[in-house]
């Protein structure tokens, strides 16, 4: 398989610590990738030097086969699509307004929107459900439709690679699953390569391909899920008694 | 044909997806449900013409509504009734129109790059900077020469206090928006502080004068000034529309908006410094006519939507509006006296902002 993201040796520190420590991992066309750690293992700076938000120290991020200090922030944005964990609005767009901003990285000289785009948005949104409420202001929606407004956003960028980052924060169960359904049919059906940062980890072990473990900045275990996401290992990587609470 | 289309494929995008034939037909139908959006969603030359058409017209009666607002009787036909019309009243029109749009496009601006609904030109110390460089100015100058200089020396004190902001908001080259908006509103406070200490140390005709500006006066208007902020106004205001997809990004955040293709750093600098020009700008001419930069963005959004594309027009246009408005009724309201127009857009402002703030809590909608 073809290698589309990769962090070479990365490093990088924030105030005088370090965040990310000499981490290598290989994300190849077609992965469903779950990263999972304690809170603070670099999970979410490993994402941001992904798509350039943070340079890292030591090391590179390549992206397909260039690496990403070669590329300019609109290329990337066709390339990567990233989602922030909670987002924060403060004007009531409409969700096909937001949606449509997905656009730009494709259009950004141009000022009108053209027929083109606009059926991308209409795609986007009829593949995430969200066409039934696409007049209406964002700040009329739950977490959950906001979750997959942003992934229909995300889809109009048109990226090889999907990285979301604790998306299922404050989606109740039914929404979880909904979410992780459309990941996966993402996956399958439109071909998208996709990485996300979780702590549902019963959840995510009906979909995803693999996992890994990050702890401390660095890759700390990696594989498929049957064989990461089992009762040993979490008593081996959280530290739990197993025997006393079931995680997964 | 187009719409029978329309209407069916919308029926069945409403119904339970999950069966495959129906997601089948969905895919068969996706080019129609493009074209059904195409007639509703997005930005088209033809819809804004629209909108602009109808605003025209507004315009049109809000001039002539101007130019017989005032103390004076105008007698139509006499050298003196033109005087009055084409001499003081028509340029002070044009200006309120000129003033009204580049603060209103700058608070839409700073609304979106600070991330904050409350900010407004007058925030980040600008137009502060821009007072106090008129009050310490007026020190070394005399008395003849004052009103002349008000302009360059408020421009001048803009200029200062743009670059003391921007400087201490740099963070290793990149500009923190955070620190901009606690420096900005800090300095604020400071060249207000200032100037109200000069003015307790020091009495004179000319900072009589000058607090007359600092609340707003639209009275020293002349051609060769409308004519030079005009090419500057319209100048800035084509650039930022040239931006407006942007600006809708960028309030999404800097991540998001990175993520979505935004040169962050380049485009917070310029936007930056192009909203503090339309601010240097406007209060160089007629001093800190508050709430109208405020205030128009959000009505404009509450009729036209957030989309930034839209909302720099209209809010452009219906901030010249506002201000021709009231600064008429500033002029008529104590006759033969005039009020400072500051006054009367901060007592029309404020009640008008808390009853859209309601309204929208009600719609839940910020």
């Amino acid at each position: 398989m073809q290698p589309v993201l990769q962090w070479e040796n990365v490093s990088f520190a924030y105030d005088g610590r370090f965040e990310i420590n000499a981490l290598s991992y290989v994300i190849e066309q077609g992965d469903f990738t779950l990263f999972f750690g304690p809170n603070g293992a670099g999970k979410t700076t490993l994402f941001k030097l992904a798509v350039g938000l943070l340079k890292p120290a030591i090391g590179r991020v390549v992206l397909g086969e260039r690496p990403l200090s070669e590329w300019k922030t609109l290329e990337i944005a066709k390339y990567v699509a990233y989602l922030e964990q909670e987002a924060q609005y403060i004007f009531p767009f409409t969700v096909e307004e937001i949606v449509l901003m997905g656009r730009f990285p494709h259009t950004a000289s141009q000022f009108w929107d053209r027929k083109e785009d606009l059926e991308v948005v209409a795609w986007a949104m009829e593949i995430t459900g969200i066409l039934r409420f696409a007049k209406r202001s964002i700040f009329q929606l739950s977490s959950g439709e906001r979750r997959k407004v942003e992934i229909a956003r995300a889809l109009c960028q048109k990226p090889k690679i999907l990285l979301l980052d604790e998306p299922t924060n404050f989606l109740d169960v039914r929404q979880q699953v909904e979410l992780f359904e459309t990941l996966e049919r993402l996956n399958r059906e439109e071909r998208i390569t996709i990485g996300v940062i979780s702590h549902q980890l019963s959840l995510a072990k009906n979909f995803v391909k693999s996992a890994i473990f990050i702890q401390g900045g660095s890759v700390g275990s990696a594989g498929p899920p049957e064989a990461m996401l089992t009762p040993e290992k979490m008593s081996e990587f959280f530290g739990l008694n197993v025997s006393k609470v079931s995680v997964l | 044909m187009n719409i029978m289309n329309a209407s069916n494929s919308n029926v069945i995008a409403r119904s339970p997806e999950g069966t495959t034939k129906q997601s089948q037909i969905q895919r068969l139908l996706r080019p129609q449900l493009g074209s059904r959006l195409a007639m509703t969603t997005g930005i088209s030359p033809g819809k804004l013409v629209l909108i602009i058409v109808f605003f025209v017209a507004i315009l049109f009666v809000t001039f002539l509504v101007s130019l017989l607002s005032g103390a004076a009787h105008v007698e139509w036909g006499t050298s003196e009734g033109q005087f009055i019309l084409m001499q003081l009243r028509l340029p002070r029109t044009l200006l309120a129109f000129l003033v009204g749009m580049a603060l209103s496009l700058a608070g839409a601006v700073f609304q979106a790059l600070l991330r904050n609904p409350l900010a407004d030109p007058h925030l980040l110390g600008v137009s502060a900077g821009g007072a106090l460089g008129v009050v310490v100015g007026s020190g070394f100058l005399i008395a003849g020469s004052f009103v002349l200089a008000i302009p360059v020396l408020s421009l001048l004190g803009s200029l200062a206090a743009v670059m003391v902001v921007y400087r201490f908001s740099l963070r290793k080259g990149a500009l923190s928006l955070y620190t901009l908006l606690l420096i900005g509103v800090v300095m604020n406070s400071l060249f207000i502080s200032v100037i109200v200490l000069v003015q307790s140390l020091v009495r004179s005709d000319e900072l009589t004068t000058v607090l007359f500006w600092l609340l707003g006066n639209l009275s020293f208007a002349s051609y060769p000034r409308l004519f030079a902020i005009s090419v500057i106004i319209f100048t800035a205001a084509w650039f930022l529309l040239r931006q407006a997809r942007k600006l809708n990004i960028l309030s999404f955040g800097e991540s998001t908006a990175h993520s979505l293709g935004v040169p962050i750093e380049r485009t917070k600098k310029i936007i930056f410094l192009v909203a503090s020009l339309l601010t240097g700008i406007a209060v160089s001419m007629s001093g800190m006519i508050g709430f109208v930069g405020l205030i128009v963005p959000h009505l404009a959004r509450l009729l036209f939507g957030s989309d930034y594309r839209k909302l720099l027009p209209t809010s452009a246009v219906l901030g010249g509006i506002v201000l021709i408005l009231s600064d008429s009724l500033a002029r008529v309201i104590v006759i033969p006296q005039e009020l400072p127009v500051g006054v009367v857009t901060a007592f029309l402002g404020a009640p008008f902002f808390i009853y859209l703030l309601k309204r929208q809590e009600a719609k839940r909608v910020i």
